[in-house]
């Protein structure tokens, strides 16, 4: 009786677990996701909103011709690929009809390309008059660097996590910042 | 039949999108303890020829509310400039009020529509 019991208890959670089936749907990526503490692709989305937006309105990136970003620096304790937050901003720059400097951002693996490309044409494989020249790239005037921090407190069961996300837009020729933003965003566990 | 009326009517204001009473803002859900404070929604046009939108909202009960708001903007055509921006999160503390505000990123950008949700369940996809 208690081995029947047994089986048909058993049988009974495959029929529960085993058959479901899970289910993939299209889902918004702007929506707001509440999972963990950890930095998400939203805010992720967000600073790089909110820092592009204020330095649109500050007007200080039209002192530049032209400008360049250097890949965000990660000093949290976590795995954050910020080469997207730093399309991200360039992306929203870029879409800006305010914004009149050139985005000259050849940087990381993408100077690898180009140098790639440089290289390949002046190997001489092609026609030299329809090769481009070395030494004829346009040279960034301003640089937008930054940097992603995080803090980290617990009691208990209850954790909360705080990101400052730092940007400065740099004249390069003097070394004068002429432009400095930092955005936090505090996340609660509880 | 009344009653049926009634009751479609109550569950539309209760999970439909709530009109606040206000043309420029949409809730996603109930505004709760919310309100736009009158006369506070408005928008300039700045020196870079972009508008900037801005509302204040009130908190007129007694807890914290952790709401999210986000902005459309529009041509003069009253069509969609830019894509949807990501929600943004702000907490509006009891008896307090607190300022919102977006910028559009293109000049074309003539008119302006506040989204507001005072429960994160009503954006969020899980």
């Amino acid at each position: 009786m208690k081995k029947t019991l047994i089986k048909l208890s058993l049988l009974g959670s495959l029929a529960l677990v085993g058959c479901a089936t899970p289910k993939v749907s299209y889902v918004d990526p702007n929506a707001v996701t509440t999972l963990n503490t950890n930095f998400s692709q939203q805010d992720l989305d967000r600073v790089a909103q909110n820092m592009a937006t204020n330095l649109i309105q500050s007007g200080k990136m039209n002192q530049c011709k032209s400008y360049t970003l250097s890949t965000i620096k990660n000093s949290t304790d976590q795995y954050i690929d910020t080469s997207s937050t730093t399309s991200s901003v360039s992306d929203q720059l870029s879409q800006s009809s305010a914004i009149t400097a050139t985005d000259v951002g050849i940087v990381g693996s993408l100077s690898q390309n180009q140098d790639q490309e440089l290289n390949n044409q002046q190997s001489g494989k092609y026609d030299d008059s329809t090769t481009v020249k070395q030494g004829k790239m346009i040279a960034a005037d301003c640089r937008l660097d930054g940097v992603l921090r995080s803090d980290s407190q617990t009691n208990g069961k209850q954790t909360q996590v705080t990101y400052s996300f730092s940007m400065q837009l740099i004249k390069i020729q003097q070394g004068v910042i002429i432009w400095r933003k930092t955005d936090k965003i505090a996340k609660g566990l509880n | 039949m009344k009653k049926l009326i009634i009751t479609s009517l109550s569950l539309g204001m209760l999970f439909g999108c709530a009109s606040s009473g206000n043309s420029k803002l949409t809730s996603i859900g109930s505004m709760g303890n919310i309100e736009i404070v009158q006369g506070s929604m408005r928008s300039i046009r700045n020196a870079n020829g972009l508008i900037t939108a801005q509302a204040v909202l009130h908190n007129n009960g007694s807890s914290t509310v952790s709401a999210f708001y986000r902005c459309k903007f529009f041509d003069t055509n009253q069509m969609q400039v830019g894509d949807d921006q990501v929600w943004m999160p702000v907490s509006i503390y009891q008896n307090s009020d607190q300022g919102i505000k977006c910028m559009a990123n293109t000049a074309e950008a003539t008119d302006f529509k506040f989204e507001f949700s005072a429960d994160a369940k009503n954006v969020n996809n899980f």
